[in-house]
């Protein structure tokens, strides 16, 4: 899975390098980069969005030199009462279109031979599907059978080193004793004892090991309503993970972004790379926004997304403290989340995992709050002690997260 | 002067058997194994095998049930989210409390959209950031799973269409006919409020609007109306008045503006080094309320005598100030004859600078007091009646006049809101009786309670916290409410309702808003702009117009012509008419009844509010009900023992009472609760108690709190009190400390002498610097003001609030499981005439009915919580280190840790320390383990109130006092953020907050500038128990008494 994944992206960056390489070779002005940066947050090519689809423009328009004052000045147009003009202003909901006196007629064309050629995006990963079992390394299924076949071996050679005793006895003329049953071989007093006591220890440890992952969920990854991809989001296009989880820097909670910040985005964005409209109009249900009147006119459902990350009630953690007065990274504790399609709980969030990072995280002392310690600052200073953690200063204490 | 000996009880101080027996053990019950395997539970006796059997499959069942999968857990964000609402970050809100007996302005702490806390608004120049109980607890009533969902007819639900339509053809077919229509409400201090009830009589011109108080003070009003031609309350300023005398007014507990009184009384009242000045404070009252515990001087009368005291004091006054005297006044004798006389001359001394208020609702009686105070050039100075106050507005007579028209057949139609007469009017039976001749009937009630579920109308109003609304509680002062949660309801505010039936559109934030506009935006020149200065003033809660006096918009017909009557008696011939009225009531009976409320219960609104009812009486420590307090000389003369249940008869009503021992109970009277007895207010509050409204009787037109002439009888039967104040005990150690204003300004030490030898005593092996932690981060300490501290019990319920401590309900408080983190303790103390302590041996030898004088006790609260000792005790003994200390010397508790062995309460000396016994707040569905009472608290919406920061307790735990943590990280954590160190003053605790008398300090001891350290060092300071080395974090102040000796 790993490597087909490494090979598409491989394929793709290919790809895109070649595209690259190849416009550069090209001096015309760039028709693609153009409608990016100018066009494509409120027109598609091929769909309607806040304005109407552009295929097909020349066809529609009253001749060739309207298309580019009409980019250039389109409410001018209006008020001059141009006829076409003025149709497709209140086709659109009476929507002004944003004005570009900067773009030339050259780059206007580009841009329109650019959207003339376009055609849709051929799916070239196929759809992406969690296939988890194939990361794990050797299952206990296997080690169980090494184990077995072990056993068989060491049984076999046994019964071939008797064998081989007796036989030389024969042949030296020693008296061969009577050939213990082979359960009697195998289950003499020593080795009932150790295998008891290697039992217990086994038991012991498997119960510990097990009672205390109770109620844990390291690597718990459940499919979520809407199946979000951090790695498209936070991965491939960089957005700020405190852009959508803005609770991290106040509160106690980083809080899972309500649907109208998706929109800030979705409402120009209509598909996605993965699953194309099927996920992202699960958004539209839900704030109520029908893309075809580009109106916020149905009814509000909200999302239940399944909590990943879940602490015990006696537990208090705060955002806030780690993200903003802490200044660790979000991934210190979530992991590599902008690699993550499906988010997984990456840490065991178990009382020793947060204790242990307690014990070895440095105070900040240029925060101002710190001053208060003053007195560890000076041995600090004075290489007295050779660090102030957060446990120096209480941060193991029961009270600073059980209240 | 002898040693003083300091009682808890009644029983500590008699050394009862079953008492002493008790005291030896700290949790008096045994295990309830018994009782699970019993009959009515498992129908089981229990056996040892039975035991095994039932623990064995508990251990597989827990097993199986552990190893299940983890519960799927959703997480719902909002779809739009509201810009100013971050999860997780509470959003507090300017807003007003006024439920029409008292006005508080507030801040109201809202988290993801639901308030959850209450605390005081300091920009307020009326309550200047003062809470009490009440308003601390009123969030809990927003949650009331009690409060009707939607209008209903008779007990239907319907639609507002239909209700609105039904509604109003009634009204128009009365309107036609020319029909009374009649508005009962209670006091509306509202502005907008009043001018819409003007509007809404001049639509229907046969309206007349009644103003209905439970608890009256009309007779006040009349006075004044009399004596001023105001028909208000006036501003009074405890904190200008040097002497202050008080007749039966209690004004720290209930009277008037109790909490705002409490900010002011203890301005006078603290005292430091280098001003060794207060303010003396004499109180004249049959019971002892909390007024007359924090008195100098306390002296006993009878509330028939009440009149003839404060002609006493009037004719004293007279002599000195040359005027004349009301003639044929007999003199009281004894100690209340001595006390006015001394009172005279030092309120003659202080003219100007002193105050007599009497909380008598005799018009007669509140002229003298006029009188009075007009002697003594209160008006002005500690007495603003230029500036009055509107929170009281009841008019008795004219209720009563409706009761009558009502059973003629001559109201057509009437609307009640914010009342109940039909279970608090002293002729409840006659109201019932006239509403249903009555042709339409509307209540605006939040419940169905006795009255609402009588009429044919329910259409409720919003919850205060829902609503908008606006308040003038005093002249010029002007106070805005805003909603802090959407109606959780159906319902829909009063002023709406009106509107829909006058056929008017809009909503009442519109009436509001364009009536400040057009009225309170002219009064002032700092905001040109409308919206600037609504905006300023919603922001702040309050406006002070710079306009100052406006009366207030007069919206109540019958007070003209009632007053009048009324005053005609005394303004005929003014204080001779008075005194002669006064002079011509006569007592009769051996026994007089006062009538009185509660700190918490008030008159009966709050009957349905679990904290409330389980806050302890701030005197008897008595909760979950009302008792006929006795003097325990009388009621052993008579045979009764504590807890006996007798029955009072009068005024052709009786009700059956437990007997409490009250100490400083006047001998010949008996105190009892109103607002108890309520049947129809929900889970919790019906049937607590009995109701004791139908004993109020009628004299001078309006109604009187006491009467006399009640037959006592005893009924055989036998019932206990739900007490919490034997459940822990002193030994006669010095646990409260108090000396004479005379002593502390000779010696800063008086009182607190011996703590100089304790101190000497501490000594220890271990090098400083373990117990040096300066320099280390902040040690959190507490000061507790004994001489401020007037046992109101407001922090308790704060303490509730903020903490999600549990309400355990009436069993489990008498078995002693009471789970206040927080409890005010009350000690007594005998004295003799002059106010020098005597032993009890002095007071009564060995027999408790040879006692004195009952008015010979005195009281001293003591704030009692965990004292976060350095050298716990608790921390050693448990076996799980469950409870630890922190290095910021907090004594942390663990929940998930404690395995409930309790021996940390066994070790504690202090007695802080509360177990779980129930699963309280999140209850297990076994229908043993919910207590009566305390089950309201499980319901999903009252569990709304839960504050999310606080985890809640599962059984089987210790918890106590955490000092706020949940603050105290908070507070950090904003510092961190705002890379500064922590101020002092960024950590407030719960009970520190809503203290109206400041009488907590809070902060961190390492600081040398915090205000805590710098009290540190005072003389005064002392830490109970300190002998023991455990070396508390919180030091308590000496109380100074300022009195002679």
């Amino acid at each position: 899975m790993r490597i087909r994944a490494l090979n598409t992206t491989c394929l793709v960056l290919a790809l895109l390098s070649f595209s690259f390489l190849s416009i550069q070779a090209n001096a015309q002005p760039d028709g693609k980069k153009l409608f990016k940066q100018n066009c494509a947050s409120c027109h598609k090519p091929d769909k309607v969005l806040t304005g109407p689809a552009l295929q097909g423009w020349a066809d529609r328009v009253p001749d060739n030199p309207w298309i580019y004052d009409w980019v250039r000045n389109s409410q001018k147009m209006i008020q001059d009462g141009d006829v076409y003009g003025n149709q497709i202003y209140k086709e659109y909901n009476n929507t002004e279109m944003t004005a570009f006196p900067q773009l030339t007629d050259e780059e206007i064309d580009a841009i329109m031979l650019y959207v003339d050629n376009w055609t849709p995006p051929v799916d070239e990963q196929g759809p992406v599907t969690g296939d988890a079992e194939a990361e794990a390394g050797a299952s206990p299924t296997l080690l169980l059978f090494i184990l077995l076949a072990l056993i068989v071996l060491s049984l076999i050679l046994t019964r071939i080193v008797n064998a081989l005793d007796r036989v030389v006895k024969e042949k030296m003329g020693e008296p061969v004793p009577e050939p213990l049953p082979m359960h009697k071989q195998i289950l003499n007093a020593k080795v009932k004892v150790a295998a008891v006591i290697v039992l217990i220890v086994l038991a012991g440890y498997k119960t510990f090991d097990f009672t205390s992952k109770l109620g844990r969920q390291e690597g718990y990854a459940p499919e979520q309503p809407i199946a979000f991809s951090h790695k498209i989001h936070a991965g491939i296009n960089k957005i700020d993970c405190q852009y959508c989880h803005s609770g991290a820097w106040k509160s106690r909670n980083a809080v899972i972004p309500s649907p109208n910040v998706c929109m800030n985005c979705h409402r120009a964005i209509p598909e996605g790379p993965n699953t194309g409209t099927s996920e992202i109009s699960k958004i539209y249900a839900a704030v109520g926004w029908n893309p075809e009147t580009q109106k916020y006119d149905g009814e509000q459902k909200p999302i239940e997304w399944i909590k990943i990350h879940n602490l015990p009630d006696h537990v208090y953690f705060s955002h806030a403290q780690h993200v903003n007065a802490g200044g660790l990274e979000c991934q210190e504790c979530h992991g590599p989340i902008e690699e993550m399609d499906v988010v997984r709980q990456h840490s065991p969030l178990s009382m020793g995992w947060c204790v242990n990072c307690h014990r070895d995280t440095d105070v900040q002392f240029d925060n101002a709050y710190y001053s208060t310690y003053e007195k560890l600052h000076e041995q600090l200073k004075n290489k007295e002690i050779k660090s102030v953690t957060a446990e120096s200063i209480g941060a193991t204490e029961c009270q600073r997260c059980h209240y | 002067m002898e040693q003083k000996t300091y009682w808890k009880g009644i029983e500590e101080l008699t050394q009862d058997n079953a008492f002493e027996q008790k005291k030896h053990n700290e949790f008096p019950e045994t295990l309830p194994i018994e009782d699970v395997f019993s009959e009515n539970n498992l129908g089981k006796t229990s056996k040892r095998r039975d035991f095994l059997k039932q623990l064995g499959f508990s251990l597989t069942a827990a097993t199986v049930a552990a190893s299940c999968e983890i519960p799927v857990k959703k997480a719902i964000p909002y779809v739009v989210k509201p810009e100013e609402i971050t999860p997780g970050v509470a959003n507090w809100y300017a807003s007003t409390f006024y439920d029409g007996t008292e006005y508080c302005s507030i801040l109201v702490k809202t988290r993801e959209g639901r308030p959850i806390k209450i605390e005081g608004n300091t920009l307020s120049p009326v309550t200047r950031g003062a809470t009490n109980a009440k308003v601390q607890a009123s969030v809990l009533n927003l949650y009331d799973v009690n409060r009707l969902r939607g209008p209903r007819k008779g007990e239907e639900d319907i639609s507002w269409e239909q209700a609105d339509k039904e509604i109003m053809q009634k009204l128009s077919g009365i309107a036609a006919n020319e029909g009374n229509i009649r508005l009962l409400t209670g006091s509306i201090i509202s502005p907008s409020t009043r001018q819409l009830i003007n509007e809404f009589k001049a639509q229907y011109p046969t309206t007349e609007h009644i103003t209905w108080d439970a608890v009256s003070h009309a007779g006040m009003l009349a006075a004044n109306e009399n004596y001023f031609g105001k028909r208000a309350l006036p501003t009074y300023n405890f904190d200008k008045a040097q002497i202050i005398v008080s007749f039966d007014a209690d004004f720290l507990g209930t009277w008037i503006s109790p909490s705002a009184f409490t900010r002011q009384y203890i301005q006078n009242r603290k005292v430091a080094k280098g001003k060794a000045k207060m303010s003396r404070h004499y109180q004249f009252e049959p019971g002892l309320s909390i007024t007359g515990s924090n008195a100098d001087v306390r002296a006993s009368v009878k509330p028939s005598q009440q009149g003839q005291a404060i002609l006493n004091l009037y004719n004293k006054l007279a002599v000195l100030a040359n005027a004349s005297e009301v003639g044929s006044v007999s003199k009281l004798d004894g100690k209340a004859g001595s006390a006015i006389a001394t009172a005279a001359t030092e309120l003659w001394q202080n003219r100007g600078r002193s105050l007599v208020v009497a909380g008598s609702n005799d018009t007669h009686i509140q002229y003298v007091v006029n009188a009075i105070n007009e002697m003594l050039n209160s008006y002005g100075a500690t007495i603003d009646m230029d500036h009055p106050s509107y929170i009281l507005q009841g008019n008795d007579k004219a209720v009563m006049d409706l009761v009558a028209e009502m059973n003629s057949g001559n109201v057509s139609a009437l609307f009640l809101h914010n009342v109940n007469p039909a279970y608090d009017h002293p002729m409840a039976d006659k109201f019932a009786a006239g509403l249903k001749k009555v042709g339409l009937t509307v209540s605006f009630n939040e419940r169905a309670d006795e009255t609402g579920s009588m009429c044919q109308f329910s259409t409720p109003d919003h919850h205060y916290l829902e609503s908008w609304d606006d308040a003038m509680p005093i002249a010029g002062h002007y106070s805005l409410s805003q909603p802090t949660i959407a109606p959780l309801h159906k319902t829909r505010a009063f002023a709406e309702s009106l509107l829909a039936w006058m056929g008017k559109d809009g909503n009442y934030y519109d009436y509001i808003k364009k009536y400040w506009e057009e009225n309170l935006f002219p009064q002032q020149s700092k905001y040109t702009n409308f919206n600037t200065f609504w905006d300023k003033s919603l922001h702040d809660g309050v406006f002070n117009s710079s306009a100052g006096s406006e009366p207030m918009a007069d919206a109540t017909d019958a007070a003209d012509e009632t007053t009048e009557e009324a005053g005609s008696a005394a303004s005929g011939t003014g204080i001779d008419a008075a005194a002669s009225a006064i002079k011509s009531h006569q007592s009769k009976g051996d026994i007089e009844i006062s009538l009185y409320e509660k700190v918490g219960i008030g008159d009966g609104k709050y009957a349905n509010n679990p904290w409330l009812q389980e806050l302890p009486d701030p005197i008897s420590k008595v909760t979950w009900d009302n008792y006929i307090a006795l003097s325990p000389k009388y009621a052993i003369a008579k045979g009764w023992k504590q807890g006996d249940i007798l029955k009072i008869t009068a005024n052709n009503h009786s009700i059956e009472l437990p007997v409490l021992y009250q100490p400083g109970q006047m001998q010949g009277t008996a105190s009892i609760a109103l607002g108890y007895g309520r049947n129809k207010v929900g889970k919790a509050g019906n049937g607590v108690g009995q109701n004791a409204f139908p004993f109020v009787s009628w004299h001078n037109n309006s109604h009187a709190y006491y009467i006399t002439g009640a037959t006592v009888e005893p009924t055989g039967k036998h019932d206990e009190l739900a007490q919490t104040q034997t459940h822990h005990h002193v030994e006669g150690r010095p646990i409260v400390k108090e000396t004479t204003l005379g002593a502390y300004a000779k010696n800063p030490v008086a009182g607190n002498e011996d703590r100089a030898k304790v101190q000497s005593h501490m000594v220890t092996l271990y090098p400083k610097e373990l117990s040096d932690y300066k320099g280390n981060g902040p040690h959190w300490g507490m000061l507790v003001d004994l001489n401020s501290c007037v046992g109101c019990g407001g922090c308790v319920v704060a303490c509730n609030a903020e903490n999600n401590v549990p309400v355990v309900g009436k069993e489990d408080i008498r078995m002693a499981r009471d789970m206040h983190w927080m409890r005010i303790d009350r000690y007594y103390t005998y004295v003799d005439d002059n106010g020098n302590a005597i032993n009890k041996e002095k007071a009564f030898g060995k027999d408790l009915a040879n006692i004195a004088d009952d008015a010979a006790v005195e009281v001293i609260f003591q704030p009692m919580l965990c004292q976060h000792c350095d050298n716990a005790p608790c921390e050693n003994v448990c076996p799980v280190a469950a409870t630890s200390h922190s290095s910021e010397g907090l004594n942390q508790m663990a929940y998930n840790r404690c395995i409930g062995t309790r021996y940390c309460a066994n070790n504690c000396p202090y007695k802080v320390r509360r177990f779980n016994w129930r699963d309280y707040t999140n209850t297990d569905a076994f229908p043993w383990n919910e207590m009566p009472g305390a089950e309201e608290m499980l319901e999903d919406l009252t569990r709304m109130v839960l504050n999310p920061d606080v985890t809640v307790r599962s059984r089987g735990v210790m918890e106590k006092c955490s000092f706020c943590v949940q603050r105290i990280q908070d507070a950090k954590l904003t510092a961190k953020r705002e890379h500064r160190p922590l101020k002092d003053g960024d950590v407030t605790v719960a009970c520190q907050q809503s203290c109206p008398a400041e009488a907590i300090v809070f902060g961190d001891m390492n600081d040398p500038e915090s205000k805590i350290s710098k009290m540190g060092k005072d003389e005064r300071n002392y830490a109970v128990l300190e002998e023991l080395h455990v070396l508390p974090s919180i030091q308590y102040q000496t109380k100074v008494r300022n009195k002679k000796a």
